[in-house]
């Protein structure tokens, strides 16, 4: 590889990439050196301390520990000389000496005794510390997941390392010295009442077994009894929107432990949620059978349920019973009343297969539109903004770009409560360097990392941004060419914010004068800026103008489109996130969804006809369509009868249809001719499903080389064509921004997803997550 | 799921204290919280009440925004502080610390500290044994409070405490103005007027053959040249925590005529552009500590170096952090641990930074070199070994005490010509030609030259900090390599197995009763000196190998 650095390795030319360490090559090229402290998994940086790695520098008076030494050019090190194996093997026995035996300690199968066994390392000639100095191992089960058993603790430091650089919960310390030295929590407390989380990394790091799974435990928690699993499954955590990746370990068909997996949005790591919040699978609380109300139990709506037996209220039935009544009591009600007597409210606990199946349940079941879902409540009025604003609810960044950022803003959010892995990397960030100003009426412990504390008073969110605009503008600190690139409506913004000085808000919100500067200023000079707001700013009265004036922040900064810029909206369940998004075409969850809006209609309400920007007032404002009202190749889709959310109603710029009466998508500027691809008539062209801008007839059209979206090909797209319009089947339309096809014609493919050229950001990749 | 939290129980783990962080914020002052200034905060926190409370220790963390684990950590790290938990105890008023060190043990601290032990009132006064306090020339020795006492007996001791002689006794010493008044800081002058060019000393310590002399032996003026090739902003530290036992030469400098120390240390200073210096000193030389807390205030206040420019720092009771990068790791707030190397301090030391580290007696002797010229250092040695060191000298001689002799001395030139022989009844039998870990010799082997290197480096034996202790018939080796064994022991840092599990075991072998499993130990020496991070590890087998070599009918 080019700038590689070359070396001897056991007597073969090898090539170490700049930041590899000989251990790094070694295993690449197939040699396996034993290591311990040295946790081979992405965030642990190597430390060299156990000493089980030592390899021989040809020159050198010492040997070197290969986890952490990085060669140099002619280097030639040997791995397997009676010097440097005689040396790892004593170390294995010196560390061996003060555990129990392999099949008695908490774990046997860790990955000292593997290393271990391999080696033949013998247990018995010398004492262990703990038969002498009357110093008593350590044993702790206070905490109620993990066992601490710390006559197998090696002192290495990876629950140090896991605890303070991985996840940054800072609650580990290594304490004492020598011989005494020992992993502690908080000031040497039980773990159970210190601060500790239970996040488990250190329980993942640990490469003895000293912290070990009590699952995995007998009753003691002090050995290993479950030893092999009946399978392992790759999944993804249910809780939060991180999304992290895990391992769950089944046995005896009930899940005994998870691991995390290396995923892009969580690299091994998870927090107590993950790791250990499954036992709810296999709670005898649970549903197993269905229930039917009995004949005699009242109806009421207060009955706490907790506790109390289920089956003085409710009668076992069949599947077949239960459904039979179910379904029959919302047909007899949508047959006597109709559609709009039946609703359905999903919820993002729900996978997105299951909210497609639910909203196709609800419109075609029910025969009505009256669905929604509890992103209304968490993330409607972020949505609304950024559909304003930006023309896309997506996030505009991954969280681990606080890794790459100068200055985040936490507003709103509650990261090391609610999503503890990602608070991990703006974690890891401040202990970078990165500025973190975390704004939160109640105090919170990323404050703790926090430049900056904002304790402003609840309510007063957008006196305290606006005064924040006020300093940006004021002080000249925006970026002047990206709005004039970019942005419309700096004009109207800076009208409207003169009035809010810090001086004039201190009062409003609380936050003094001069913190509101120094705020402004190092959010806006920073190289890099991001801004991560949750509930507390969406969950709101306002929260839509609270989301307006973070976005402004951006955009006049120009902090959005660059690595380690953007804002990013946190989700609070696994599918909050992507459910709602009219307009999102990248989605960093790897459980997020693609898939239509379900919230077309209320948006509408939202967008109301009032003004609240010059930008605004310009936008055509149909469902999710935020084009220029004047640019031409924007499309509505208005009128179809199976349209999701669709009104038949004339498009705001003005009614251009010809010859629809409100049946088919029209056309701003054109007149429904033949689609290109050769269908002629007005309405989605029932090929690929796309909606497709109707060009003049007659004209030479290119076929459309952009592919179908990969859901529309998957879903076997010939019947589905030949299913007439408008039967409430979801349109799914081609995932793609705005394009030239280069002659100069305007071909434009309507798209839901819209990223669009105009808007103030870049074009983000058109690449699915 | 059984554990159900009682709800509203708050939050995780010891609550915050409001009494006791108002204690520490006003005790700390309102000055910066200085993530690098942790274990000076915590010194005032013990001083103030005798110990570390878990409540002052939480509030600390709190007031710095440090998480509890971070700052605990540091503070048990040490010997000199004293936490003390809920439910604990805390410690009596009074603390006498008692040398059990090697020199001391020859003159009896164990018989001392037993009969402290036996005297003191343990509610009024706490007795503890204590590693080398660098007193061996006046042992056995023993801190009272702050006052340190040589030749101390239980009677003595105790009777000092009644009258209330636990303050620190600082002695007379060469105070700034008596330094100016017969040349001193002229030199420093000259050289900041660019009389005199760095190159130009640089070329006279390497003719002088100034070596360092903390133990390590590198040519002082090539560091000088390695730290200016790295790009600034530099640092510099001086190393005043040289506590290897039987050493006491720097204490003796510094209590006599520290200036010429600080005025080598700003010419050092000046020569590699740092923009500050680091005085890290030893906690147990409570006077030394007094006299430097002067002697910087009153060159500051005589305009001869910025406010600041020199910060003094007080060890807290670890040998290890004589060892230079520990020490920087200590400076920086942290746990004493060595650092790994490469890259040695020079490229990336103190806060990341180039930084030139020095022990006190290199840059005591900077200021003679300059001005007298290096062919009079020189020529205090011979050809073969340049340059004069001081011996400090401890253990069965007539006239114990620190000896100004040329370098590539033997150890019976010191004795007889320089500490009048040996004590009376005392016949010579081994010494150590280098602290606790530069072996154990014979009185065969008394006329090997004493330096860096040479005869000794082939007997597996080293110099190191100069410091020699002389043994006689009276003195069974396999006691006196368990005394040093025990040391090292207690003085391991903990980070690498070798060095905390290899000082563990054989501390256990030695002290088990009847034959030596010999191979067990030589296994266990191979290990700690290939594998062990840092010279303690690497230089702990020391003693055993030259006890299983030299000392066999001691066993």
């Amino acid at each position: 590889m080019a700038n590689g650095i070359t070396f001897t390795l056991d007597g073969k030319t090898v090539t170490a990439a700049q930041d590899e360490t000989i251990w790094d090559v070694a295993r690449r090229e197939g040699t396996k050196i034993p290591h311990l402290c040295h946790v081979d998994m992405p965030g642990y940086r190597p430390d060299g301390n156990c000493r089980a790695c030592m390899v021989d520098v040809e020159g050198e008076r010492v040997l070197a520990a290969s986890c952490i030494r990085k060669p140099t050019a002619g280097m030639v090190v040997k791995t397997d000389t009676e010097r440097a194996r005689k040396s790892r093997e004593m170390v294995f026995e010196l560390l061996a000496s003060n555990m129990r035996p392999a099949a008695k300690g908490p774990d046997q199968q860790s990955l000292f005794w593997q290393w271990a066994s391999s080696m033949g390392i013998a247990q018995g000639r010398f004492e262990s510390r703990f038969a002498v100095d009357d110093m008593r191992p350590e044993f702790d089960v206070t905490n109620p997941a993990i066992a601490v058993n710390l006559d197998a603790c090696i002192t290495c430091g990876a629950c140090v390392r896991a605890c303070r650089e991985v996840q940054v919960n800072d609650v580990i310390g290594m304490a004492q010295r020598g011989n005494h030295s020992v992993p502690v929590f908080d000031m040497h407390d039980p773990m159970g009442l210190s601060t500790c989380v239970t996040c488990g990394e250190c329980v993942q790091a640990c490469p003895t077994g000293a912290l070990y799974e009590k699952s995995l435990m007998d009753e003691t928690g002090r050995t290993r009894v479950v030893q092999e699993f009946d399978k392992v499954i790759d999944s993804v955590c249910p809780f939060c929107g991180v999304g992290c990746q895990t391992k769950v370990a089944v046995k005896d068909n009930r899940i005994v432990q998870i691991d995390g997996r290396d995923g892009p949005a969580n690299e091994s790591r998870l927090c107590v949620k993950g790791r250990f919040g499954y036992d709810y699978a296999m709670s005898p609380e649970r549903l197993t059978k269905p229930l039917i109300r009995r004949d005699d139990a009242p109806k009421a709506g207060e009955i706490d349920l907790r506790g109390v037996d289920p089956l003085t209220i409710f009668r076992e039935a069949t599947w077949e019973e239960a459904l039979e009544r179910a379904a029959g009591g919302l047909k007899r009600i949508r047959d006597e009343h109709g559609g709009k007597g039946l609703a359905g409210f999903g919820s993002a606990k729900g996978s997105n297969e299951e909210a497609y199946l639910f909203q196709k349940f609800v419109r075609q079941g029910f025969g009505t539109n009256n669905v929604d879902h509890c992103t209304r409540l968490c993330h409607a009025s972020s949505v609304a903004a950024l559909m304003e604003g930006v023309g896309s609810g997506a996030v505009s960044a991954p969280f681990m770009d606080a890794l790459k950022a100068d200055c985040v803003i936490i507003i709103g959010a509650r990261p090391a409560t609610n999503h503890p892995v990602a608070a991990t990397y703006f974690k890891q960030a401040a202990k970078r360097g990165t500025k973190l100003i975390v704004m939160d009426p109640r105090g919170q412990e990323m404050m703790r990392h926090a430049a900056y504390s904002l304790r402003f008073k609840p309510g007063s969110d957008v006196a305290m941004l606006n005064a924040l605009l006020h300093v940006i503008i004021d002080e000249k600190l925006y970026d002047e060419q990206y709005i004039q690139a970019n942005v419309s409506g700096f004009r109207a913004l800076e009208a409207k914010v003169k009035d809010f000085s810090p001086e004039a808000m201190a009062e409003v919100c609380g936050i003094e004068a001069d913190v509101l500067r120094q705020v402004a200023r190092t959010y806006a000079k920073a190289e890099r800026s991001m801004i991560f707001w949750g509930m507390g700013v969406s969950q709101h009265t306002h929260g839509t103008d609270n989301s307006r004036c973070l976005i402004a922040l951006a955009l006049i900064t120009g902090h959005v489109g660059r690595a380690g810029t953007g804002f990013i909206r946190c989700a609070v369940r696994t599918t909050c996130r992507g459910l709602p998004m009219p307009g999102s075409s990248r989605c960093i969850s790897p459980t997020t969804s693609r898939w239509r809006t379900l919230i077309s209609a209320p948006v509408r309400e939202f967008l109301g006809p009032d003004a609240r920007s010059e930008a605004w007032a310009d936008r055509c404002r149909d469902r999710g369509c935020h084009s220029r009202r004047r640019d031409p190749r924007h499309v509505h889709h208005g009128g179809e009868p199976g349209d999701v959310g669709s009104r038949p109603e004339p498009c705001p710029c003005g009614p251009r249809q010809t010859g629809t009466s409100g049946g088919a998508g029209h056309l701003p500027d054109g007149d429904g001719m033949a689609c290109r691809c050769g269908f002629a008539g007005i309405g989605p062209c029932r090929k690929t499903r796309h909606l497709h801008q109707h060009q003049p007839a007659g004209a030479d059209r290119p076929a459309c080389t952009r592919p179908a979206r990969r859901g529309a090909a998957r879903s076997r797209p010939d019947r589905r064509a030949r299913q007439p319009h408008g039967t409430g089947l979801e349109l799914r339309p081609c995932l793609g921004s705005l394009h030239r096809d280069g002659t100069g014609d305007a071909f434009a493919e309507a798209h839901l997803l819209g990223t669009h050229r105009t808007r103030g950001i870049r074009r983000l990749s058109s690449r699915r997550t | 799921m059984q554990d159900r939290r009682r709800r509203d129980r708050g939050p995780k783990g010891r609550p915050l204290d409001d009494a006791a962080l108002a204690e520490v914020r006003a005790l700390l002052g309102a000055g910066e919280r200085r993530r690098d200034l942790l274990i000076e905060f915590l010194h005032m926190i013990q001083d103030r009440y005798g110990h570390l409370s878990a409540q002052h220790l939480r509030a600390l963390a709190e007031d710095m925004r440090l998480s509890q684990a971070e700052v605990y950590e540091v503070a048990s790290f040490y010997d000199h502080f004293d936490v003390v938990k809920e439910g604990e105890a805390s410690p009596a008023p009074l603390t006498i610390r008692v040398c059990d060190s090697v020199s001391c043990m020859l003159a009896g601290a164990e018989t001392l500290l037993a009969e402290l032990q036996a005297g003191a009132d343990p509610a009024a006064i706490r007795v503890m044994r204590a590693p080398c306090m660098g007193r061996c020339a006046g042992a056995p020795a023993a801190r009272i409070g702050d006052r340190e006492v040589d030749h101390a007996t239980a009677g003595n001791l105790l009777q000092m405490v009644d009258a209330g002689e636990i303050r620190v006794r600082v002695p007379a010493y060469i105070g700034l103005d008596a330094y100016r008044s017969t040349g001193g800081y002229r030199l420093l002058q000259s050289i900041r007027d660019g009389a005199v060019t760095t190159d130009g000393i640089i070329a006279m310590l390497g003719n002088a053959g100034l070596r360092g002399l903390g133990g390590a032996g590198f040519p002082a003026g090539k560091k000088w040249g390695f730290v200016r090739s790295y790009p600034g902003p530099r640092l510099m530290s001086i190393n005043g925590d040289e506590g290897e036992p039987g050493t006491f030469k720097d204490r003796i400098y510094l209590e006599k005529d520290p200036h010429r120390t600080l005025e080598g240390a700003l010419i050092a200073a000046h020569a590699v552009e740092a923009e500050r210096i680091y005085f890290y000193m030893r906690d147990e030389y409570p006077a030394v500590l007094a006299i430097l807390r002067t002697e910087i205030a009153a060159l500051e206040t005589a305009g001869l170096v910025e406010p600041g420019f020199i910060e003094l720092r007080r060890g807290a009771g670890a040998y290890i952090c004589g060892e230079e990068s520990a020490m920087l790791e200590s400076i920086e707030g942290r746990r004493g641990m060595p650092r790994h190397r490469p890259p040695y301090i020079a490229e990336v030391g103190l806060f990341g930074r180039p930084t030139l580290n020095h022990n006190v007696e290199t840059l005591w002797w900077i200021r003679d070199i300059v001005e007298k010229g290096p062919e009079w250092f020189a020529g205090l040695g011979s050809p073969d070994h340049p340059g004069v060191r001081s011996w400090s000298v401890s253990g069965r001689v007539k006239e114990p005490g620190v000896k100004l002799a040329p370098a590539g001395v033997t150890v019976r030139e010191l004795i007889e010509d320089h500490c009048g022989g040996m004590a009376d009844g005392h016949e010579f039998k081994a010494y150590l030609p280098g602290g606790a870990s530069g072996g154990i010799l014979p009185a065969s082997m008394g006329d090997i030259q004493l330096d860096f290197g040479g005869e000794l480096a082939k007997q597996g034996a080293f110099v190191g900090s100069h410091a020699v202790v002389v043994f006689s018939q009276a003195d069974n080796i396999r006691d006196v390599t368990l005394n040093l064994m025990k040391f090292f022991k207690h003085e391991s840092c903990g980070k690498c197995t070798p060095c905390r599990e290899g000082t563990e075991k054989l501390v256990t072998l030695l002290k088990q009763v009847g034959p030596l499993p010999e191979s067990n130990i030589r296994d266990l020496e191979m290990v700690m000196r290939d594998s062990s991070i840092c010279g303690l590890g690497q230089a702990a087998p020391n003693p055993v190998n030259h006890l299983l070599t030299h000392f066999r009918s001691d066993l």
